[in-house]
């Protein structure tokens, strides 16, 4: 009896296996629920005049434009000191400083909300590419384009136009690089997740593993720790990382485009409504300069030095 | 020979098929199964991620095969300087209780993060910088901690009388524990210091924070790459195919150490 109850255990294992098997195995015709392809993007605004008028957008909060972003939110791209009570860390979005802080209140005062009516709420990058509903509206958190992205959350047309870089310590071997070539030989770092990773991967190819970290501030750690030769990241965000988190950090220098440009979007949630008017806002914000202002203001003025908050 | 027992073994083998086959169609049938399967079982992403991540497995195999052997002698040692008797033997028993607080207190991944960052960061000449090597470091310290209490609880399990016994047949201390009490002891822990062993593979996942790409990591780097999510089944896939060998040692091993224990009783 005890063996037989000892063979029906195994054997009731092997009947769950098998099923489990021939259901994963199963040929999974992909179930093409076709990734809702950009239909409303082009057709949303022209219907009724003010199709994007606040009182008629399908929003997180009646009348609020909720806009999401990574918490620390840092220089260049936000500014101001955070209230120390309160939630955000480095920089306070609310200050309306910064490139993307800037950006956030110009969008949304084109959209037709004043500041009050502007609410935070704190998103970690890899959440907002992810599929699936999100917290915010809008997020304006340096997301590149990508069509893989593109797939799981709206993107908007660019705000920002991007490029990547690399950081090293000054006088170190690789601080001498002249080229991408001259990069394969290093220890690279970069954060899970991001277009810098994507681009040492597919562009740089480095004879050494790179290190992958969390987040940007890790991959600084590791080159802190001496664990890498250098770190690939934006070239806006490297300028602060020589400025702000490292001492005697270098920008090796920028790299050039691999494929198409890269350009920052803002994600929205998969087929928003807010998608087109978000296109148009932006166009706006473009067509009369704003964004060139921005640009001026907080990035290209940043030279080796940004301006951290005290 | 195909008696009541054969007959059971085949109302068995029907029962659970109805169950499981059941169970199976009600889930697959469900309204979101096209979407989880899409998500979590993508056989595309699968068979792209598997090659990638059974490389990268070797990392971790590498990092617990290499801290388990340095485990094993060095929880030892903070066990025994925890039972030394005597008061000439309070500071060593101090250190040890400190250390084994210490460690079992401090969560894993800070103390990763705490020697894998900050010790290189130091720039002292002669120092290891390899961020593996902090991982091994690492885990080291901290399974050490938890396997001292182990082996400690086997050596407080052998009766004092054995000692006494020992030593009234002129054992000196050291002998008594060299030959007495550790080898029994360690006999009685076996079973937990598995268990404690699988934990430490798992928690070699841990070392990713530090930039080493093992196997998570490179879970995270295909999920982010699909935004699909099966690259994590293959990895969860990958430690079940590791540690359930091991638990069925465990319980092979504990089952033994019964049957040991009845026969002795039954002859006794």
């Amino acid at each position: 009896m005890r063996r037989g109850l000892r063979l029906t255990t195994f054997l009731t294992a092997v009947v769950f296996v098998a099923a489990a098997c021939s259901a994963t195995a199963s040929p999974t015709p992909a179930p093409t629920t076709a990734p809702a392809t950009a239909a409303p993007v082009t057709a949303a605004p022209t219907a009724t005049p003010d199709a994007c008028a606040p009182a008629n957008l399908a929003l997180k909060a009646a009348g609020k434009l909720t806009i999401g972003t990574d918490n620390p939110a840092f220089p260049p791209w936000f500014g101001g000191e955070p209230p120390a009570n309160g939630v955000w860390q480095v920089s306070d979005p609310l200050s309306g400083l910064g490139y993307e802080g800037a950006f956030a209140y110009a969008l949304a005062a084109k959209l037709g909300f004043t500041k009050e009516n502007v609410v935070w709420v704190a998103v970690p990058f890899n959440n907002v590419i992810q599929p699936g509903p999100k917290d915010f509206d809008i997020d304006i958190n340096q997301v590149s384009y990508s069509a893989e992205r593109a797939a799981n959350v709206d993107l908007s047309e660019g705000y920002f136009d991007n490029s990547q870089a690399v950081v090293a310590f000054a006088g170190s071997p690789i601080a001498g690089a002249k080229s991408v070539e001259d990069l394969k030989g290093y220890k690279l770092g970069a954060a899970v997740g991001t277009t810098s990773l994507a681009y040492i991967q597919n562009a740089i190819k480095p004879t050494a593993e790179a290190s992958v970290y969390n987040t940007n501030d890790l991959a600084v750690a590791g080159l802190q720790a001496r664990q890498i030769d250098g770190i690939v990241v934006d070239l806006s965000t490297a300028f602060y990382m020589v400025g702000a988190q490292l001492d005697n950090g270098a920008i090796v220098g920028s790299l050039p485009a691999a494929g198409t440009p890269e350009y920052f979007s803002v994600a929205l949630n998969k087929g928003s409504t807010l998608t087109a008017c978000v296109n148009r806002a932006i166009a706006a914000l473009k067509t009369d300069g704003t964004l060139e202002k921005l640009r001026v203001e907080w990035i290209a003025s940043q030279g080796n030095a940004p301006a951290l908050a005290p | 020979m195909l008696g009541a027992g054969g007959r059971s073994v085949l109302i068995a083998l029907a029962s659970s098929a109805v169950v499981f086959g059941s169970l199976g169609w009600l889930v697959v049938n469900s309204p979101g199964w096209p979407l989880l399967e899409r998500s979590f079982l993508d056989a595309q992403v699968f068979r792209e991620s598997w090659p990638r991540q059974f490389a990268a497995i070797w990392r971790n195999i590498q990092l617990f095969l290499i801290a388990e052997l340095l485990i094993l002698p060095f929880g030892l040692v903070i066990a025994i300087l925890r039972s030394l008797p005597g008061p000439v033997a309070f500071p060593l028993r101090l250190l040890a209780t400190i250390y084994t607080d210490l460690f079992r207190a401090i969560p894993g991944v800070l103390v990763i993060g705490l020697l894998g960052f900050g010790i290189p960061a130091l720039g002292l000449p002669g120092v290891p910088r390899e961020a593996f090597f902090w991982g091994v470091v690492a885990l080291t310290l901290v399974y050490s901690a938890y396997v001292a209490e182990v082996y400690r609880a086997g050596i407080q399990s052998v009766h004092p009388s054995q000692v006494a016994a020992a030593r009234s047949l002129g054992l000196t201390q050291f002998q008594a524990l060299r030959y007495v009490v550790v080898p029994q002891a360690v006999r009685r822990v076996i079973p937990p210091l598995l268990n404690d062993f699988i934990g430490l593979q798992k928690d070699t996942a841990l070392v990713s924070f530090i930039g080493v790409v093992e196997v998570f990591r490179q879970a995270q780097i295909d999920q982010s790459a699909n935004f699909n999510f099966t690259p994590y089944l293959v990895t969860a896939l990958l430690f079940v195919l590791m540690t359930i060998p091991l638990a069925r040692l465990t319980d092979w091993l504990v089952e033994r150490d019964r049957r040991r224990q009845l026969a002795t009783r039954a002859f006794g």
